[in-house]
């Protein structure tokens, strides 16, 4: 495929807000087959309500906050994950069909399937006998 | 204790707790199917067997494990041996 139909940006593209707080970047898996591309983000410790998807342009925003059931009077003793947000930005490419994007998040994954538009999609062109 | 461990079956995570090391063990695997029908951009996810242990103190009960596990962390909560946990003493 000579054409690539998402790319990953560099941390600066983040939006300004993510910036404020310290801010990690999800790991992802990315793969395309015939009719679009499929996504899988880590992102433990956030919940549906503290994810947010978003699409502006050709730019895929993915953002959640981690919430970790502390309780009351409990302090950290050791703490190697000490970002309590995830961001991650990437470009799609206009082949994509960004309306009919959908999103699941199971225990900490994130997993969005983002169709190609049906004139991107292969057609196969059933030949007649003659 | 937090672990972070996204996309596990709470059934297939491993955790034992004996003499004060507490063993996490589980096995992960890749979303990624094995063809050439697809393109990978990015492989960046664990995939595989992981396990980690950590020294905790040896007061701990290995019968008082409460484990959760919700949005793909694991929460441990590990109560110390009742004999070595402070006691109000009555006064009679």
């Amino acid at each position: 495929m000579a054409e690539t139909n998402v790319t990953t940006r560099p941390g600066s593209e983040v939006t300004a807000q993510a910036q404020r707080v310290p801010t990690a970047v999800p790991r992802v898996d990315i793969i395309e087959d015939q009719t679009g591309i499929t996504l899988w983000a880590d992102l433990p410790g956030v919940s549906r309500d503290a994810l947010e998807i978003k699409v502006e342009g050709d730019t895929l925003t993915i953002e959640g906050n981690v919430s970790l059931p502390v309780s009351e009077g409990m302090e950290p003793i050791y703490a190697e994950v000490r970002a309590p947000r995830y961001a991650r930005s990437f470009t799609l490419s206009r082949d994509l069909d960004t309306a009919g994007i959908q999103a699941k998040l199971n225990q900490g994954v994130l997993e969005l399937r983002i169709p190609k538009h049906q004139q991107a999609q292969p057609k196969r062109i059933t030949v007649q006998a003659g | 204790m937090y672990a972070f461990a996204p996309g596990m079956d709470p059934a297939k995570l491993e955790v034992t707790l004996e003499q004060g090391v507490l063993t996490i063990a589980g096995e992960r695997s890749s979303p990624i199917p094995e063809n050439d029908q697809v393109t990978v951009y990015a492989n960046e996810r664990f995939a595989g067997k992981f396990r980690r242990t950590i020294s905790l103190s040896e007061d701990l009960d290995p019968d008082k494990v409460e484990a959760t596990y919700r949005d793909g962390v694991l929460r441990l909560r590990i109560a110390r041996k009742a004999h070595l946990q402070p006691r109000r003493i009555e006064i009679k």
